[in-house]
């Protein structure tokens, strides 16, 4: 069931934001339900620059985060961590390669949340992608519920 | 070194860094004087020369190596800071003095190094304050002066630059030192005894505000920490191409993947503003 939801995201993205993936280098949150649970997933869509990104997801008070899978969907010369401190989510990857996320939607993990009971407000601060030279090139995001 | 910021105001106006706005030669031009055979470099260089922050330090190999600031005149107040790499020194010498007219002979502020700690005196107080260091690691040194008739001070920060957090603040309070006041900053080996050599970079002297440490880890001079900046450890260390920011994000003299590693943790564990 989890698969299936998570697949049906990535479809809506790889779907629904083609055209945006070709000219648009951001972060993608989308909220999807699993029983007691909510599943947040993390999607990357790149122009094929993509090299390293970092943001933070604040939650909403007395939600819980499981951030054990948040990168396990990124190419392996990527390297990285997720916490989640004081309250928010913290994501952050780079290529040890300095290699690129290719261009599209790229998948980079879920995120378990529970006790989320309005989602409405979750939003992704302080982005920042960059390329490999270690330089900004957008600060985008979008969240879909 | 050939930039020289003139900061308006009240300041002292004294940011004396070792590198060139290009990617050319590193130089000590902006100095006042240089004395020995202190050498501006970066890590690049045929002889490296590790630095903490933009491309290029300065190295001192012998005592006598300095360089001098003749920017302050009068100064009864004073703030200073500067990034020292200890290297591996064996005796003990002066690596930074802030003076008086009267030269060595009452010197209002004294840093020494003797391979362990650093130590630090004020003209005017009998009281020595000791920061215990390790060999080969940055240590931002930060120093604020005041003189006073029985009231004047000395504040001491010293933080290990692989870390946010000061390893030792200590302020030799009571001074009597109404009558100094500061003309001179020399920072090199100025003085002393010993082998061995050490780098100095950062340097930032002013009259009434801190000049503060420099963001850890913000490899790309951004203004934070973030992804970016490990990749530009990475391209450094692969590729050669020289960092901005400061890089050596774990302080211990080198540009490699744990200082990606330190990048990291310092995001999952603060986000991305600077401390």
């Amino acid at each position: 069931m989890k698969k299936l939801i998570s697949a049906a995201l990535i479809g809506f993205f790889a779907a629904g934001t083609v055209a945006m993936a070709e000219t648009d280098d951001q972060v993608l949150l989308s909220l999807g339900s699993a029983k007691a649970s909510s599943a947040l997933s993390i999607d990357i869509s790149s122009t094929g620059q993509t090299s390293a990104f970092s943001f933070v997801v604040p939650l909403p008070a007395g939600v819980k985060a499981d951030t054990s899978a948040c990168l396990s969907k990124l190419p392996k010369d990527f390297k990285g961590g997720c916490k989640f401190v004081d309250g928010e989510i913290r994501v952050i990857a780079f290529s040890e390669k300095l290699g690129a996320l290719p261009a599209g939607v790229n998948q980079v993990g879920i995120v378990r949340l529970s006790g989320l009971k309005d989602a409405s407000g979750l939003k992704a601060y302080q982005v920042e992608l960059s390329n490999n030279q270690g330089q900004a090139i957008s600060s985008k995001s979008m969240t879909v519920q | 070194m050939n930039s020289k910021k003139v900061l308006l105001g009240a300041a002292v106006s004294a940011v004396l860094l070792f590198a060139a706005p290009m990617a050319s030669a590193c130089a000590l031009s902006a100095w006042t004087a240089t004395n020995g055979t202190i050498i501006a470099g970066q890590p690049n260089d045929a002889t490296p020369v590790s630095r903490l922050s933009g491309l290029c330090a300065a190295r001192a190999a012998a005592i006598g190596d300095f360089v001098t600031d003749a920017s302050p005149t009068g100064e009864t107040t004073y703030q200073a800071r500067f990034y020292y790499y200890t290297g591996n020194v064996t005796g003990a010498r002066n690596v930074f003095e802030g003076r008086s007219a009267a030269g060595a002979s009452n010197l209002p502020i004294r840093v020494q190094h003797n391979g362990t700690s650093l130590i630090f005196n004020t003209n005017g107080s009998a009281t020595t304050a000791t920061a215990p260091v390790s060999a080969n690691r940055w240590y931002a040194v930060e120093l604020a002066w005041a003189a006073g008739a029985g009231t004047g001070s000395l504040a001491i920060t010293v933080t290990d630059a692989g870390t946010d957090t000061p390893s030792f603040t200590q302020t030799i309070g009571s001074v009597n030192n109404g009558s100094d006041t500061i003309e001179e900053a020399r920072l090199g080996f100025i003085s002393g005894t010993g082998t061995g050599a050490a780098n100095f970079d950062a340097f930032d002297s002013r009259r009434t505000t801190t000049p503060g440490r420099l963001c850890r880890g913000d490899a790309n001079n951004s203004g934070t920490r973030t992804g970016a900046d490990a990749t530009a450890v990475i391209n450094e260390f692969v590729n050669g191409v020289l960092a901005t920011g400061q890089p050596d994000a774990n302080g211990n003299g080198q540009v490699v993947g744990s200082d990606a590693s330190s990048i990291i943790t310092a995001f999952l564990n603060t986000g991305s503003a600077c401390p």
